[in-house]
């Protein structure tokens, strides 16, 4: 899993998501609003747009 | 034993401040850190008060991205009165996540005691620690507790008193100690954190005291490092990769971790509900229309024991002490300004109550993941909501809220219309209004009073977001908008937790407005009852009564009218009248008014003591006193519905708080926002009050 954006990339990291965890998506807010993904046992909370800058490399 | 000063460090959410009321109890005292105004809580342990904890907001890492983040580098790396020492807070079952914040503060070089905290909850999910491995990999003494049950607290307490803190073993001292930051100027770091501030000098300007402080030749290092944000960024990701590297090596050493946790599951299936896209939001409103409703129905009764309590008191001193002046001083002044603020205490308290309780079990976090995308087309966070709710209670610690949004046009715009959100200082207003005005009636098995009541919070609600979306168009920033936040599991909130948050902020406001009203009480009774003549001028107008043949005790009010309208308050009030009349406010309520610019609260008081001064001693509640208050020419009651929604609507959109404005000018670093924000606000409400009257009227 790459991610493309510095500052997102640096949240992402201090929240605790592990770059080696695969990460699930849980929930889906409507009318395209977040999202909530599950990573190493932490609910974390990113935009649709957020969302999409994480590339998955490989599973 | 000497004085030492620790601070409380530790991630969001990791049970800090639930270790801070353990350690502290009520020896507790809520300040700013010098300069800045971001709450900060200090205490001192039970039986050795030279020991002095202060809790520190959370934080994940010391890279701020946000001013609360800043604060806590600030702190940590500049501050004068330097700590002795730091406790850190863990979440047991998130130690990983907890090293990386360690670790940068630990290679600060400051002495710790590390807490791994929550274990009873990491225990049953089935974490098993190695604890010689991590004291020996941290260097400093580990303590597990369990703020919950109070477990191992006394552990801590014992080390912390032992005032031999032990510095730990380094991560990358090399690169990151404080000596290097203040005497060398540690570039990297700090060149980060000065080119976020240069970002947006507006919301970052305490960045000039952690330059300062650096001195001549930190500086000189500072602008010697290209001010180039993508090198910066590339910097700090290769420092954070370095450091999560090798605290999974040691969290691989020193944890062994469940697969999946219980809270984990009982939180993925109340999420399936909470925040599913219908069920979601009809929760969300249904417990904001259960909290209203609860607020004016459970408070009734101990609102009335109190207002009966204070009108008998009253009654008492005056009749102990007859007519002298202390005695009508105390009864008609001090009494009445006084319950016009305590009686209202369990409606705070309960207000209180129910924000805990959603703060503390989680559910804040998935509203802000419900609306942000409603959010965002009015130019606000999903981050936006959780000071906007905090400023159903208060609008000062909500406003400091703001800190935690990173866009500074969003941030900028959340401090501007969160004074629009119904406070608690407004529920006294609007629960003496409503209940004089509105009938306690049942609609569709609903009481009205709370209906209206919750009526009015959706009223405020709009306001905040209509402002907002206008905002919206006005403040630019080429400031990227993101959201990226954690929901943390669900917990039972703690009850001496929410309890001692309660105290807190009753104490504040009994604080607060109390000695603002127990002056203005003084004032307005000596206002109230002497003026230019006014004993010769009452004797000549009783007299020209008594020959008009006037029955007794419709001369008595007709004198306690006349002595009242002659006084000085009453010739200011004559004086301010015109403007309010449109609004279809009387001299008397113009002059409750104008006293509530300074706090919106002590309008009821000071409705009481001048509904107080001269009358014939009664045991009439303050709402009865309302009620019962008639216009002397047209005979109408003065609370007629007209009056009472325009002044509801009046309080509803006005910015009356001295304290809010004060917070605004910190918090943007302006006068203008403040400015206008109080001119914009008095216009809406002056024009809105003056609409609802002539549509009522």
């Amino acid at each position: 899993m790459r991610i493309r954006d510095g500052e997102l990339t640096k949240q992402l990291m201090t929240l605790g998501l592990d770059f080696s965890a695969p990460v699930e998506m849980k929930y889906k807010a409507p009318f395209g609003g977040p999202v909530c993904i599950k990573n190493n046992k932490k609910f974390i909370v990113i935009r649709s747009s957020e969302a999409q800058e994480i590339a998955i490399a490989s599973l | 034993m000497n004085h030492s000063r620790i601070a409380l460090i530790g991630n969001p959410n990791s049970g800090k401040t639930s270790i801070f009321n353990q350690l502290t109890g009520l020896r507790q005292r809520t300040g700013n850190f010098p300069g800045i105004t971001v709450d900060k809580t200090s205490g001192t342990l039970a039986k050795y008060e030279a020991i002095e904890v202060v809790d520190l907001p959370g934080l994940y890492d010391l890279y701020p991205d946000s001013q609360d983040e800043a604060v806590v580098l600030r702190e940590l790396v500049t501050t004068t009165d330097r700590y002795d020492a730091a406790v850190y807070v863990a979440d047991a079952s998130h130690l990983d996540r907890a090293l990386l914040l360690y670790s940068q503060v630990a290679d600060l070089g400051v002495p710790m005691i590390f807490v791994v905290n929550m274990m009873d909850e990491a225990e049953k999910s089935g974490y098993r620690f190695n604890t010689n491995r991590l004291k020996s990999r941290l260097g400093v003494p580990v303590i597990y507790t369990d703020a919950r049950s109070g477990e191992g607290v006394d552990r801590l307490v014992s080390r912390m008193t032992e005032q031999n803190y032990d510095l730990p073993n380094a991560f990358f001292r090399s690169r990151y100690t404080r000596e290097n930051v203040l005497e060398n100027g540690y570039h990297i770091w700090i060149s980060t954190c000065f080119d976020r501030y240069l970002k947006d000098n507006t919301a970052f300007a305490e960045h000039a005291e952690v330059v300062e402080a650096l001195g001549s030749e930190g500086q000189t290092s500072i602008l010697e490092v290209p001010q180039n944000q993508s090198t910066n960024e590339g910097i700090v990701l290769e420092d954070l990769e370095n450091r999560k590297r090798l605290i999974n090596i040691i969290a691989a050493e020193v944890v062994q971790s469940p697969k999946e946790t219980r809270q984990n599951e009982i939180t993925e299936k109340l999420d399936k509900w909470l925040t599913h896209p219908v069920f979601g939001y009809l929760i969300f409103g249904g417990i904001l229309f259960l909290i209203f409703q609860a607020i004016f129905s459970w408070s009734a009764l101990p609102m009335d024991l109190m207002d009966w309590t204070f009108s008998s008191l009253s009654g008492i001193i005056q009749s102990t002490f007859g007519n002298g002046v202390l005695g009508r001083l105390v009864a008609e002044g001090i009494i009445p300004g006084i319950s016009g603020v305590l009686i209202f205490i369990p409606q705070i308290a309960l207000l209180f109550l129910f924000i805990g309780l959603l703060e503390a079990s989680g559910y804040m976090s998935r509203v802000v993941f419900l609306m942000d995308k409603s959010m965002q087309r009015f130019g606000l966070n999903g981050k936006s909501v959780v000071p906007l709710m905090s400023g159903m209670a208060c609008a000062i610690p909500a406003v400091m809220a703001c800190r935690t949004i990173e866009n500074p046009k969003e941030r900028l715009i959340t401090i501007l219309v969160t004074p629009f959100m119904t406070c608690s200082a407004r529920l006294p207003v609007y629960a003496i209004l409503i209940a004089v005005a509105v009938p306690s009636t049942s609609v569709l098995g609903m009481n009205l009073q709370g209906l209206v009541l919750f009526g009015l919070y959706l009223l405020g609600i709009f306001a905040a977001l209509f402002g907002a979306a206008i905002l919206n168009r006005f403040v630019k920033s080429n400031a990227k908008s993101y959201l990226i936040h954690e929901m943390p599991v669900y917990r039972i909130p703690k009850a001496k937790d929410i309890l001692m948050n309660i105290w807190s902020k009753v104490k504040t406001f009994v604080w607060e407005a109390g000695r603002i009203i127990f002056v203005l009480a003084i004032a307005l009774w000596f206002l109230a009852s002497y003026g230019p003549n006014l004993n010769q001028k009452t004797a000549a107008y009783e007299t020209t009564l008594t020959e008009q043949n006037i029955a007794p005790e419709i001369l008595d009010n007709q004198v306690a009218a006349f002595k009242l309208e002659n006084s000085y308050i009453g010739i200011v009030g004559k004086a301010v009248e015109p403007v309010f009349r449109p609004l279809g406010y009387d001299w008397k309520i113009s002059i409750a008014l104008l006293t509530s610019f300074a706090a919106r609260e002590v309008f009821v008081g000071t409705l009481a003591t001048i509904y107080s001064i001269g009358e014939d001693f009664s045991e009439e509640t303050i709402t009865q006193k309302l009620e019962n208050e008639t216009d002397p020419i047209t005979g109408r009651k003065r609370f007629n519905l007209a009056t009472a929604l325009s002044l509801l609507i009046f309080y509803a959109l006005a910015m009356q708080c001295i304290s809010t404005l004060a917070i605004v000018r910190r918090e943007t670093k302006s006068w203008t926002y403040p400015i206008l924000q109080l001119l914009i606000m008095t216009a809406l409400a002056y024009f809105g009050a003056f609409g609802v009257y002539w549509a009522f009227g």
